[in-house]
């Protein structure tokens, strides 16, 4: 019951928003996004204690074809529930003083959003699955379409749409494949677990091809990424938030929920190729950064870096690659929102991103520098913030699975030091000069957004196992059946 | 007890969260007074704890909480007390707290004071974390904390530029060595299944199980991340160029504490590193290459601070190549002492900067001596302990490696007195030509210069005191002294393999040490007759003529090579990559796919053509194939 | 059918397909649109007329009630029809289909 709330609440009040009007549509937005942390947080403490029977939905959808609307809270997916319901709230607060045209239909798509990624984390059936991810991509549509900037919106938004539901339909073939070989016919993933694995090595390589390539799209990994730095770039920021801190974790999610428990075997024997494009996609994705001119840009370029460290280590399929996946999905993403609210603080204040035409803001706003240093530095993986958990654990998966591409892909240890470092001292520091010296203070709810994001990052880093813990048996019973 | 130590880091974290969120307001002495005084009780509390260690070394886990559990994977925020961490403990808080001392009269006309301090204090919380850390991952929370923190300090005056580029090349190339460590993590934990240094050492012996290439592989990336931090070649780069940063956060970072880092995290993996040949040879010859050509460039540099830098740097080679013949009790040694009289020095040469108001080329100073009376004084302390005269505490520690060097291999031992030769003259360059002679800089200066106040020359006193003493705890074998530091320190380090132990006649080592001291007093000789009889002065940019001479005055190039070779070629690649490869290739791939549709529309549509005629006839001939195929 | 006995359903059947390939050939042919339209009308005539002689042969009155059906709709049609021929004849100033062809990709 409790995940069919976390997915119909969304969805609900998203239809309430468009109802209700302009006035009260971000008040009720934000409560309700508030509603579903508690109850998310609520959900992760019924699952450590060991009490289940709140945390799963199953009812018949179309039974002769075995379709369910089934939907569970694991160890697996409270993980990106969290990451939703800590984010969610941030991404609405962000948007706290602007304005916008037609505000009730903004929050309304952002809510039926959120409600459409529930769905993807929590489904417990294939198709559900598939269902809930290309519904995602409609309101994220149309909030960049309408909501976006720059002359050539509408060809990035087409772009964007017509490439993901092309690598999603791959996907969907390689779903049907699995499920014609279930019996009886089922789209539960138990179902299709159990029809995956007896699948030929070879078969099974290839439905895994199918899948990667639609979550490869999503993520981005390279060379599938071109999609993504324009649509970031163009998106409004809460809609970059957004794109960047839960939709492409349905990506990551998703290798871990159905490719390696589907088609171990396939990941295995026949999945090298993925995991040498991501490792590919680090390093490329990390030198585009360091060249980009434009903060936003280099924002999604380190996003892609990020992104291909989380599918390699996941893919390496041990313990501490998938553990560290997840993690980093978290920490990714309440770092996005960190850094996405940066460019917005500057680029409200600036009126451009550019990066070599900023400089000396430190010494005009001391406040902004540190609590923007701080989330730097859980950007590069600094130990005792977030993101050092989840990036050493995803290394130490992929040096098991090997040690040349864990050295390769480590690279993003020192190139990530270099753009992010590179552009924070040419934005930040040095002195002020004519452009930054009347750099406005923060307002009060701009730093209490960036203040709640640093104590995030630290608390996370520090206090990790807690959060750890939640999956780490789930994690261990995922490992048992693939092996 | 030993569960005290959990208050060691406390201390230093909290004097440092006071400092940024509540000292606002406060007076400059005050914060002063709360830096160090948190430096101080940390001080107390290591002598504590300590003290629990005296008795021949009892090492003890101190767990705080779960920090990281993945699978197997289990890493706790927890301490390890044993005779190597509390010496280094010992020394980080002792000589950090006289360098926060010191600092309060350093940093006081600057408006940044504040943060200085409170950096300060966040940089030995982290410094306390790397040697207290039960785990090689704990310990790395330490090392990237205090790479943070070097970036804060280096950058301390963020306003320049210049600054700011130095304090990110430190980070950067730390983040090399850094890589190098993790890799040799991951190498250690694949193989033994931990990473705590309680099971790979103390209690267990999982560190045998690494064998093969594995062993050695994991040793070279160990060692590829003490060269990041701990500035060998060819990741030294780095540390001269920190000097940007104020001069106490020279003393104290990139000399006295972090910068020996490396030497600690190897000393903590001798039983990996005693069982590799291969790797100890590799931190031998690089400790070596190091020792030699810091040295060279040391003779040729004209800033007060660059001078310490590359002597730094050349000291440091000198630990390795103990560390890599198996002394590592030596090393560490040398790295005590060397923390207090590298401290001393660059306090001093502090002191210089502050009275000449600001001015670093030893070109404009001379004649400070009758300036800066107690600076000088201590600052000659300074170089004769670096030089290596007895009894002063650099002579037993670099004398006792250079013996060793002299039993293992006589190459090293060759290499490492012309090293230490180098060493004396340099540094007595270094002295003849700021406190002997005439004042050559300005008019300004001079009337300007006086001596520093007592909150700066007191710290340079006991750290000359350290300095004429400090060598006494490894008062050597030979002259009629059991070695109690190295036995008590070995028998902490040794578990699994046998450390090498100076076994040599009395005779042996006391001529040794004769050729020692001769060397070092012939070298002052030179650098006297040089610069105070003859009265030769360093030579201006544009004088220098020699080949050689420039060569080191440019530092061997590094820094042009490395621009050559990496930063160039990544930055070309990169913009390569942005230009070319990602519009015409990546996105010309995914633009040709999309045309595939549109293609084959663009010829479809033609039937499309508007005429109504066209559309009947079609259909009537479609009607009429029909027709034809059915009947 | 009795006043005309020798009248057999072929005889219905050719007029109808000749109704048919008048309107065919008209629609090939012609191309002014209300003549277009009209022979439109006559291809749907001819094939009223078939449907009503096979009812009559059969003797059932399903296919009656199609005819009706199509007089309806074809009513209805020429209704909008020729009002969309009127508005383009007063826009365009006339009704040839070679004119008017801008209804293409």
């Amino acid at each position: 019951m409790l995940t069919l709330a976390l997915i119909a609440l969304p969805l609900l009040m998203s239809g309430a928003v468009f109802l209700l009007g302009a006035k009260v549509a971000r008040s009720t937005a934000m409560a309700t996004t508030l509603v579903m942390l508690g109850l998310t947080v609520f959900g992760a403490v019924q699952l450590s204690l060991g009490k289940t029977e709140l945390l799963n939905f199953n009812q018949n959808w179309i039974g002769p074809l075995g379709l369910h609307y089934q939907f569970t809270l694991d160890g697996i997916s409270i993980m990106l529930a969290l990451l939703s319901a800590i984010t969610a709230p941030l991404i609405v607060y962000s948007t706290i003083s602007k304005t916008f045209k037609n505000p009730h239909i903004f929050y309304g798509l952002v809510l039926l959003m959120l409600g459409a990624m529930n769905g993807a984390f929590f489904a417990g059936d294939g198709l559900m699955f598939y269902i809930f991810y290309e519904v995602a991509l409609i309101p994220i549509y149309f909030l960049i379409l309408i909501w976006g900037r720059g002359e050539d919106k509408a060809k990035v938004t087409f772009k964007f749409f017509i490439y993901t539901i092309f690598g999603s339909l791959f996907m969907l073939i390689s779903l049907l494949y699995v499920y014609q070989h279930t019996t009886p016919r089922s789209f539960s993933f138990d179902a299709l677990y159990a029809a995956g694995t007896s699948l030929s090595a070879l078969e099974q390589g290839w439905v895994f091809a199918g899948i990667f390539l639609a979550f490869a799209v999503k993520m981005p990994i390279f060379p599938f990424h071109t999609w993504q730095p324009s649509t970031y770039n163009a998106a409004p920021t809460a809609g970059t938030m957004l794109l960047a801190a839960i939709m492409l974790k349905m990506a990551t999610f998703g290798l871990i929920r159905i490719a390696l428990p589907m088609v171990p075997a396939g990941v295995a024997e026949y999945g090298d190729w993925a995991i040498v494009l991501s490792v590919i996609g680090i390093v490329y994705a990390s030198m585009m950064a360091i060249v980009q001119k434009n903060f936003k840009l280099l924002i999604a370029y380190s996003s892609i870096a990020h992104v291909g460290l989380i599918s390699a280590g996941i893919l390496s399929g041990n313990a501490q690659g998938i553990q560290g996946g997840l993690f980093e999905m978290i920490s990714h993403g309440i770092l996005s929102v960190g850094l996405f609210f940066v460019y917005d603080i500057i680029e409200s204040r600036m009126g451009h991103d550019r990066i070599n035409e900023m400089g000396g803001i430190r010494a005009v706003n001391p406040t902004f520098a540190f609590l923007f240093f701080a989330i730097v530095m859980g950007s590069v993986a600094l130990p005792f913030t977030s993101g050092f958990v989840g990036e050493f654990l995803l290394l130490l998966g992929l040096y098991q699975y090997s040690g040349t591409l864990a050295l390769v892909g480590g690279l993003t240890v020192i190139l990530g030091a270099v753009y992010m470092l590179r552009s924070f001292q040419a934005m930040m520091l040095g002195a002020e000069n004519s452009a930054t010296a009347n750099f406005a203070p923060l307002t009060r709810h701009e730093t209490i957004l960036l203040a709640i994001v640093v104590i995030l990052v630290v608390g996370l880093g520090i206090y990790s196992d807690p959060i750890l813990q939640l999956s780490n048996n789930a994690i261990d019973s995922l490992l048992a059946t693939t092996r | 007890m030993e569960k005290l130590v959990t208050l060691i880091p406390l201390f230093p974290l909290v004097g440092f969260l006071y400092i940024i969120f509540l000292g606002k307001g406060l007076s400059k002495n005050l914060i002063g007074g709360i830096g160090s005084g948190a430096i101080f009780l940390s001080f107390v509390t290591s002598i504590v704890v300590f003290s629990t260690q005296l008795g021949g070394g009892n090492p003890t886990i101190v767990k705080v909480f779960d920090w990281i559990t993945a699978g197997t994977f289990d890493i706790d925020i927890a301490f390890i007390v044993d005779p190597l961490s509390t010496i280094y403990l010992l020394f980080i808080t002792g000589v950090g707290f006289l360098i926060h001392v010191y600092s309060i009269g350093y940093m006081h006309d600057d408006e940044g004071f504040n943060r200085f301090i409170a950096y300060l204090n966040f940089f030995v919380f982290f410094m306390l974390i790397l040697v207290l850390g039960d785990s090689y991952v704990t310990m790395f929370v330490g090392w990237e904390g205090v790479g943070l923190c070097s970036f804060m300090l280096i950058g301390f005056w963020y306003k320049d530029m210049k600054n700011n580029d130095a304090a990110k090349k430190a980070f950067v190339i730390n983040r090399i060595g850094d890589l190098g460590l993790i890799i040799g993590m991951c190498m250690i934990f694949m193989q033994t299944g931990t990473l705590k240094y309680d099971d790979l050492f103390i209690s267990g012996s999982e560190a045998s199980s690494l064998n093969g290439w594995y062993l050695h592989a994991a040793a070279i990336f160990l060692f590829i991340g003490a060269m990041g931090k701990s500035a060998q070649i060819p990741l030294h780069t780095w540390l001269p160029d920190a000097m940007a940063g104020p001069t106490p956060v020279s003393a104290l970072i990139h000399a006295a504490t972090m910068v020996t880092a490396g030497i600690y995290m190897v000393a903590r993996s001798s039983d990996i590193f005693a069982s590799s040949e291969i790797a100890s040879n590799v931190v031998v010859w690089a400790g070596l290459l190091t020792a030699i050509l810091g040295a060279t460039v040391a003779l040729t540099q004209n800033d007060i601070k660059k001078v310490l830098a590359y002597s730094t740097v050349s000291q440091l080679g000198f630990m390795f190549v103990a560390l890599g013949l198996g002394a590592y009790s030596i090393a560490v040694f040398h790295v005590i002492t060397h923390a207090f009289f590298k401290a001393l020095l660059f306090l001093g040469s502090g002191s210089v900067i502050h009275g000449m108001g600001g001015e670093q080329d030893i070109r404009r100073m001379g004649g400070l001596k009758k300036y800066m009376p107690t600076t000088h004084f201590t600052f000659l302390i300074g170089t004769i302990a670096i030089s290596g005269i007895p009894p002063l505490a650099g002579f037993f520690s670099k004398d006792q490696i250079i013996a060793f060097a002299f039993e293992e291999n006589m190459l090293v031992f060759v290499i490492l007195s012309a090293a230490s030769a180098l060493t004396a003259f340099y540094m007595f360059r270094l002295y003849f030509l700021t406190f002997h002679g005439k004042f050559r800089g300005t008019h300004d200066q001079e009337h300007h210069l006086h001596e520093s106040p007592k909150v700066m020359t007191i710290p340079l006193i006991v750290l000359a005191v350290l300095s004429i003493f400090g060598g006494l705890i490894g008062f050597p074998h030979a002259l009629g002294h059991t070695i109690h530091f190295h036995h008590w320190l070995d028998h902490a380090l040794e578990k699994t393999v046998v450390m090498p132990f100076l076994d040599m006649s009395l005779n042996m080592e006391l001529l040794l040490m004769l050729v020692a001291t001769l060397i070092a007093a012939c070298s002052i000789y030179f650098a006297y007759n040089k610069y105070v009889t003859k009265g030769e002065l360093a030579l201006e940019d544009d004088e220098i003529e020699s080949g050689t001479h420039k060569t080191l005055a440019a530092k061997y190039y590094f820094d042009e090579i490395y621009d050559a070779l990496i930063r160039k070629p990544v930055d070309a690649a990169s913009a390569f990559f942005a230009k070319v490869v990602e519009p015409t290739f990546i996105d010309g791939l995914v633009k040709s796919v999309s045309a595939i549709p549109t293609g084959l529309g663009s010829v479809a549509k033609l039937a499309q053509n508007g005429k109504m005629v066209m559309y009947v006839m079609a259909m009537i001939l479609g009607l009429i194939l029909i027709l034809i195929t059915l009947l | 059918m009795e006043l005309l006995p020798n009248i057999t359903i072929n005889h219905y059947l050719l007029v109808s397909v000749a109704l048919f390939s008048l309107g065919i050939l008209g629609i090939l042919l012609r191309r002014n649109a209300i003549i277009m339209f009209m022979c439109v009308e006559l291809m749907l005539n001819a094939v009223n007329l078939m449907l009503v002689a096979f009812s009559k042969m059969w003797g059932q009155t399903d296919a009656q009630v199609f005819v009706f059906f199509i007089m309806v709709v074809a009513a209805a049609e020429v209704a909008v029809g020729l009002a969309i021929l009127m508005m383009l004849y007063r826009n365009m100033n006339t009704t040839s289909t070679d004119v008017l062809d801008k209804l293409k990709w």
